[in-house]
């Protein structure tokens, strides 16, 4: 076996890079299967399989495993940020763009100014002030950060649309800049406080003014050419090619420029969607397609790479700290900021709870802190940091879970495909459609038929049951010939049912057995006898399906309108 | 009103495919039952790929649901067998009338014209019973099959509509 091509796990064993891959992705979904029939977020269970497999348990991903995997975590990132870049609508921030930015300000300056009171008033303990204060503006800068990733993920996956779900996205879009211009600030001044190269502020602030703007340029510019390009691509797999090589691109140059990579993709997906917003649908849809295994391989090496590492007393104190402070912070600052907004109560009452992730952006700044503040407090800072990521990445998602769910905005978000991959067809099934008992003469029948809309009718025997089904088609035979009509019943005239679905059937899987036989409609039965239960017709499951699409909406945009009204 | 012959000798082109001159018989029966089952065990004797009791069955589960006796003396038993691969005619003209017959008229059944069809054959069933039922409301045809004396006559004034 080739040394480059694998890695050594536990108790000596060598593991082929592929084999992991696989096993991560497996054993992933698996995990949030198993999380999500919790009732836990799946991305939990991806993350717990992770911390399973990883340094803190079994060691089979170790630590140079999970560097050959950063590449995968990095195009993760920049899928999540395209994705959000694309939630971000001029409409909506020319409509919101005050209430936003209030709200930003409040729940990031919130948990910067509460975290960065209690570590350092806790540091002072163990510590000088100066270096107590310097640790305690940098893990109040790092504070301020929002995961994006494993919070929207929980929105995808309840489908939630409303105010809150607005909010937050663009709140976790924002939510970086803010983190990295906190942290630039903040870092010089801790810095400049503990003696070590002093970079000054201006410096600073160019640095990340680059770091940001530069950021934002490549995105747009290569949203621009990935529009140009979609506009010219019919093909699915051309534009898929097109959307993934873009996003590559921006985030290798980037990496490569030392820029902030998801503001890049998110600034690549704002781009796409304002310039093009139908033509876009397609490049995200096939971004949302082509993204799951993706963020299942990127929060299993999420919970691999974790570590609690040898924590000591204080260091445990300092970490208890930044997480109060810091949730407390988020949900004071987001109360207020969204009060001051004049954003819906429940925004105002459940915002907070959607800002507890703590990722990439995090463990990232805490590495920068290393090389800035230098051995010890670079160090704590690092260990804090990744301490507290294992414990919010844990709580986050189930708090976004709560928080979207008591403010009624899951499931609004949701397409056809959703509604027909939820449904079983005893929820969809046309329990009125006309069944005929088969000793019907035509001469009833076809009155009914005239007088309704369907395309095929069931017949019945006494008890009720399934006996056959009568077509358009094959009535046009019997129409000819007025005189048979008194004495030719639905019996004489009914057809074999070709195939039949039970109320308990996925919805997904009657719809498959339509399109292989060419169905228009398939009958519903109950049971072993064929206990008749209604008729599922295309055309009429087509209909409900777009309404009930249309009214998941209207009702998600009715409670966005005290919104609208308190700004 | 009766129909032009021209397109009486079309329909009856048609149906010289599925009815042979060895599938005619004139029965004696005293009721409805005797007679029906009289006509399913001649028509197994000359199809013998249909089976009678599968037969015999379905034309009773037909008759449960509402008479085959259309008016003007003639019933018209019809049924789709999943066992059979093609359609076939039989006719019988009984010579006592059938009282209990329960025709849509309330009068006596004398002509019974079995048609089985396979149960995939939709189309082919229906056009048989249409096409029975016009050549047979034809009064000349229906008057040259009532007063026929021998299998082969009916035969001859079913197909050609003349004694």
């Amino acid at each position: 076996m080739n040394a480059a091509s694998s890695l050594v796990g536990l108790a000596g064993v060598h593991l082929p890079m592929l084999l992991v891959f696989s096993l991560a992705l497996f054993f992933g979904t698996v995990g949030g299967r198993i999380f999500q029939r919790l009732r836990i977020p799946q991305v939990v269970g991806y993350i717990a399989i992770g911390i399973l497999v990883g340094r803190s348990c079994l060691n089979l991903i170790d630590e140079q495993m999970i560097a050959r995997f950063q590449p995968v975590g990095f195009f993760a990132l920049g899928v999540i940020g395209f994705m959000i870049g694309g939630e971000l609508k001029l409409d909506v921030f020319r409509k919101y763009g005050r209430q936003l930015i209030i709200t930003l300000l409040a729940e990031g300056l919130g948990a910067f100014v509460v975290v960065s009171l209690l570590t350092t008033g806790l540091s002072l303990l163990f510590m000088e002030w100066h270096h107590a204060v310097a640790l305690g503006v940098v893990l109040g800068a790092i504070a301020s950060a929002t995961a994006p990733a494993a919070t929207v993920d929980v929105l995808w996956e309840y489908k939630t649309r409303g105010p809150l779900t607005t909010t937050v996205f663009a709140l976790v879009a924002l939510d970086d800049g803010l983190a990295l211009l906190l942290y630039a600030l903040a870092s010089a001044f801790a810095t400049k406080l503990t003696g070590q190269v002093d970079v000054g502020a201006a410096s600073a602030i160019l640095h990340t003014a680059y770091h940001i703007g530069g950021a934002l340029v490549v995105g747009a510019v290569a949203g621009v050419g990935l529009n140009w390009l979609l506009r010219w691509t019919r093909e699915y797999e051309k534009a898929l090619t097109f959307s993934l090589g873009m996003l590559g691109m921006v985030i290798g140059v980037t990496r490569l420029l030392e820029m902030d990579m998801i503001l890049a993709a998110m600034a690549l997906g704002a781009t796409v969607v304002n310039l093009a917003p139908r033509r876009s649908r397609e490049a995200f849809d096939i971004m949302e397609r082509f993204a799951p295994p993706i963020y299942v391989l990127f929060f299993v090496m999420v919970g691999a790479r974790m570590t609690l590492g040898a924590m000591t007393g204080s260091l445990w104190l300092i970490a208890l700290a930044y997480v109060a402070g810091r949730t407390g912070g988020k949900i004071l600052g987001a109360t207020l900021g969204a009060r001051w907004a004049g954003m819906s109560g429940k925004v105002q009452k459940y915002l907070g709870m959607c800002l507890f992730s703590q990722a990439g952006v995090a463990i990232g700044l805490a590495m920068l802190a290393t090389d800035n503040l230098g051995e010890p407090l670079g160090a704590v800072v690092t260990t804090v940091v990744t301490a507290t990521t294992f414990l919010v990445q844990l709580v986050g998602p189930p708090a976004v879970k709560y928080a979207v769910a008591k403010a009624g905005e899951v499931g609004l978000e949701v397409t056809e495909e959703d509604l027909i991959n939820d449904y079983k067809v005893g929820d969809v099934v046309d329990r009125q459609t006309p069944a005929f008992d088969q000793g019907t003469p035509l001469a009833q029948v076809l009155p009914v038929i005239a007088h309704t809309d369907a395309t095929a009718y069931l017949v019945v025997d006494d008890e009720r049951r399934l006996a056959g089904m009568l077509t358009l088609e094959g009535l046009k035979h019997s129409l000819a010939s007025e005189g048979m009509w008194q004495w030719l019943l639905a019996f004489d005239v009914m057809e074999p049912v070709p195939d039949r679905a039970t109320d308990e059937m996925p919805l997904r899987e009657a719809i498959t057995r339509m399109g292989e036989q060419n169905l228009d409609y398939l009958p519903v039965v109950q049971g072993e006898g064929d206990a008749l239960v209604g008729m599922l017709e295309d055309r009429k499951l087509k209909r409900f399906l777009t309404r009930e699409v249309i009214r998941r909406k209207e009702l998600a945009d009715e409670q966005a309108e005290p919104q609208t009204a308190g700004s | 009103m009766p129909r032009p012959i021209e397109t009486i000798w079309t329909d009856m082109a048609a149906l010289a495919e599925y009815l042979t001159p060895e599938a005619v018989t004139i029965l004696d029966c005293p009721s409805k039952a005797e007679a029906l089952s009289a006509l399913a065990a001649h028509h197994v004797g000359v199809h013998s790929q249909v089976d009678l009791a599968e037969l015999t069955a379905a034309i009773h589960q037909r008759e449960k649901l509402m008479s085959t006796g259309i008016g003007q003396a003639l019933a018209i038993p019809h049924v789709r067998l999943s066992s059979v691969k093609s359609a076939t005619i039989s006719v019988a003209l009984n010579r006592r009338p059938l009282d209990d017959y329960e025709s849509l008229d309330n009068l006596p059944v004398r002509l019974l014209v079995l048609i089985v069809a396979p149960a995939g054959k939709h189309e082919i069933y229906l056009q048989l019973l249409s096409q029975v039922v016009a050549a047979l409301k034809a009064d000349d045809v229906r008057n040259a099959v009532m007063q026929a004396e021998a299998p082969g006559t009916i035969f001859d004034a079913f197909l050609k509509g003349q004694p």
